[in-house]
């Protein structure tokens, strides 16, 4: 047992006195960072990216991988209590998460968000060390044509989300693809939309738009309906445990997502992503009762975030045994190894055996001291709510504007997150959801990348995308999809003439 | 009003009496407060990750802390502009890539003049541009891949996007053996890279440093490189001017000033960072990402600047690499 003896010894590495206090730090003050509005775990690591310099290589990848797993975790905790998401998965975590929160119940729902993160970390981390070529292989059947149909499944899983009408869906996906065309074009470089400012040259960032869509509107609303927020009953231990019904619809949903997202997880720049919301969707269409999504279903919130946790998990495969990062947070450990002299590739298993399986070790306690950290402190992360709006409003607003601020350092992005928030009240007064609108907003532009890839690689021919066998077996799911969505609004129709 | 007007125009003549004496004084006192450097890209990366080494020596020679600030965006155009606007006091630098040179030709709306609104201070270094193909690749050498672009658009080439120097050496190749390739850019080097390991892309070019892990460990087959010496992490590979085809590009980083900027203050800088690039943990990291820094007295990295810019002006010009 090969696996088994370096993991041991990853463990001995790991469970060195001052990694293993690095570890714990690393998970306190990402989960305190990403808890606050608008700052993730890009913001996170890249704050205590610096302060690593001074450390051993392995200790100091442990304490960013604990940041890393603390802030995507306290990304949940502002989506759950305040509805708050800082990006696209935390976003799917709101649709469930903040109506269980406003039932009285977000504790929870946060400690069924701890434990779903931990078995999803868990189970990918299992992935990590047995199946890594396996994932790898298949990252590696995906070219331009497979990425351009998987995200078109993406979109028709989208609109499954909403619980309201589906043209209204589709109305929100179509403006979300329109919004992410602005910027400039990645085949010409010409400015699209741009309307001459040089700010929209790199294209709205997503954080920008979950924070005014959910954030800002959140706001706006709640100070119209005063006193909501302080009405949160006080939370003892004892009302954070699950009700057997709520562990029982948590089992299943936790393991399906854990095996989504572990497989997502390794496709670069969409993996983490879509994972979240093809779980959420997956989730809606077995249930006997999809109608209870949207309104606190205990498996709208375990699905996704055991999927997210373990989709950061297998993105490292790409990152490590490749050298190639997945995503901006990706990039930027990635950074972290080569300024300590670490160059991930082919070559990391057998040349850094210590660094490579310390820090798969300490993926694993990072994710334990996570849980461990957290149930404790869930009761403090609800007395959140109890802040009476007036503190609670002003506060969450300047958040968020610093949170904007700090990705690009640009004052055009708060202006940017008010007019979203403006419109994001629109959405609201219309009945419309901006879930899938933040999805497709994401998705559309490397829709478009893959596309017109695959078509220059093809030479113009479209056949390309049914020519390819595992190309045309997305697309015959996503048809299926698309299909059952019209079948059943089809015959909700029927029923209620 | 008379006594308010009188004032100010004491005012006015007090400070033209002050100005040359305070600029004569700042240049022998520079620096007297934290410098700042503007690194166009967000944390991570390479660029970033020379900045931040550099940080310490540098700091060390100049006596006063050096300040990272990181402005993303508009491959690069936000940071230039930036200090384009900055006052010229010798307190903020920033760094510029290579298409740097090439955007007053491809972009016609630059909110600044590179050439009227920056003076180029100092040297950092340029990167080893390399042409592979995945090791399942039918093409073994150089000759091949020239005999496979004899038919218009057969050959696709990835890159990390359009302007990148990697862009720009395929279309001098283009130009020097008279073919016509596929253009097939990326959001960045990585997914490129990826790609091409994965088989789904016939032709790359990349760094070294982002290749190299790959082409030890067999995956990739570098052909050539695009820089003017051989790579010292492949010197077994061909240089394309050696090959017959004088491309000789790389990625570079050069530290820019708004332009009015005290010449005695920008040769204490050069010289600053010269010095500090030459310590043994920077060469360590440029050696680890086979990076070449030049040392370029400051009429040198003018001069370069000014030729780069012009080169690539022609370039531009010639093939029409502009955004339709």
């Amino acid at each position: 047992m090969d696996l088994l003896h370096n993991f041991y010894s990853g463990i001995g590495i790991a469970f060195q006195p001052l990694n293993l206090f690095v570890c714990v730090a690393g998970v306190f003050f990402g989960t305190l960072i990403g808890a606050l509005p608008g700052i993730g775990a890009i913001a996170a690591v890249s704050m205590l990216l610096p302060s690593t310099f001074y450390l051993e290589p392995v200790t100091a990848l442990v304490m960013l991988a604990g940041v890393y797993y603390g802030a995507e975790y306290g990304g949940s905790i502002a989506s759950i209590l305040l509805n708050i998401p800082g990006t696209t998965s935390s976003a799917v975590v709101c649709l469930d998460g903040n109506p269980m929160a406003r039932q009285g119940r977000a504790g929870v729902a946060l400690l069924i968000t701890a434990v779903a993160s931990y078995t999803g970390g868990t189970i990918g981390i299992v992935l990590l060390m047995a199946g890594s070529p396996l994932l790898v292989a298949l990252a590696q059947s995906f070219g331009p044509a497979e990425y351009f149909s998987f995200m078109l499944l993406g979109l028709a899983a989208a609109g499954m989300m909403g619980s309201g009408s589906p043209a209204k869906g589709l109305a929100m996906i179509v403006l979300g693809l329109l919004l992410g065309c602005i910027g400039a074009d990645v085949n010409t470089a010409a400015p699209r939309f741009t309307f001459g400012l040089t700010h929209l040259y790199d294209g709205i960032n997503v954080i920008v738009v979950a924070m005014g869509l959910f954030g800002i509107t959140e706001v706006i609303f709640g100070m119209m309906a005063p006193g909501r927020s302080t009405e949160v009953p006080r939370v003892s231990l004892r009302s954070m445990v699950p009700t057997p019904e709520d562990r029982r619809r948590a089992v299943m949903p936790i393991l399906r997502g854990s095996t989504i997202g572990s497989i997502l997880g390794v496709l670069p720049g969409a993996g983490a992503t879509l994972s979240t919301f093809m779980s959420y969707s997956l989730e809606k269409s077995l249930a006997r009762d999809p109608s209870r999504f949207g309104k606190g279903a205990v498996e709208g919130i375990a699905g996704p975030e055991s999927s997210n946790n373990a989709a950061a998990q297998t993105a490292f495969i790409p990152t490590l045994t490749l050298g190639i990062p997945g995503t901006a947070t990706m990039a930027l450990m990635l950074g972290a190894m080569m300024i300590h002299g670490i160059q991930p590739g082919p070559a990391m298993m057998t040349q850094h055996a210590d660094i490579f399986w310390g820090l798969i070790a300490s993926f694993w306690i990072g994710n334990a001291v996570l849980l461990v950290l957290n149930i404790p402190l869930i009761g403090i992360w609800v007395q959140m709510l109890r802040l009476p709006s007036l503190y609670l409003y002003p506060t969450v607003i300047s958040l968020i504007c610093m949170g904007v601020y700090s990705i690009n350092f640009a004052v055009a992005d708060i202006l940017l997150v008010l007019l979203f928030g403006l419109l994001g009240c629109a959405l609201r007064l219309l009945k419309c959801e901006p879930a899938p609108l933040l999805i497709a907003f994401v998705l559309g532009p490397m829709m478009e990348e893959n596309f017109r890839r695959a078509m220059l690689m093809s030479r113009g021919d479209v056949a390309t995308f049914v020519e390819r066998p595992l190309s045309l077996a997305i697309l015959a799911v996503t048809v299926a999809i698309a299909g059952g969505m019209l079948l059943v609004s089809l015959r909700r129709r029927r029923a209620a003439q | 009003m008379a006594v308010t007007k009188r004032a100010l125009i004491a005012l006015a003549l007090a400070a033209a009496a002050a100005v040359p004496a305070a600029s004569a004084f700042a240049q022998e006192d520079w620096p007297s407060q934290p410098v700042k450097i503007i690194v166009p890209v967000a944390p991570g990366g390479t660029t970033d990750g020379i900045a931040r080494l550099l940080q310490e020596p540098l700091s060390q020679r100049l006596g006063q802390p050096v300040v990272i600030e990181n402005k993303p965006g508009s491959a690069g155009v936000v940071a230039t502009d930036a200090v384009a606007k900055a006052p010229a006091d010798g307190y903020t630098f920033g760094i510029v890539f290579t298409s740097h040179a090439a955007n007053p030709a491809m972009m016609p709306s630059l909110p600044y003049d590179t050439e009227k609104d920056l003076v180029p201070v100092a040297f950092m270094w340029r990167s080893v541009v390399s042409w592979s193909v995945p090791a399942s690749s039918p093409i073994q050498t150089f000759d091949d891949l020239v005999a496979a672009a004899q038919e218009p658009g057969a050959v696709i080439y990835g890159t990390g996007g359009v302007g990148q120097a990697s862009h720009f050496s395929a279309e001098l190749f283009e130009q020097a053996a008279g073919v016509e390739m596929t253009h097939a850019p990326y959001r960045g080097a990585a997914l490129a890279t990826a790609d091409a390991i994965a088989g789904q892309l016939p032709l790359l070019i990349v760094n070294t440093s982002t290749v190299g892990e790959h082409a030890r460990a067999g995956t990739m087959r570098i052909l050539a490189t695009a820089s003017p010496e051989r790579s010292k992490m492949f010197p077994d590979v061909p240089t394309l001017t050696e090959l017959g085809y004088p491309v000789s590009i790389g990625e570079f980083n050069v530290l820019v000033a708004p332009a009015g900027t005290d010449p005695a203050i920008l040769q204490k800088f050069n010289a600053a960072v010269r010095e500090a690039m030459a310590s043994d943990k920077v060469m360590d990291q440029l050696n680890a990402r086979d990076l070449v820094t030049q040392d370029y007295d400051l009429e040198e990295v003018q001069q370069f600047i000014a030729e780069e810019t012009e080169r690539m002006g022609k370039l531009v010009e010639d093939n029409d690499i502009r955004p339709q």
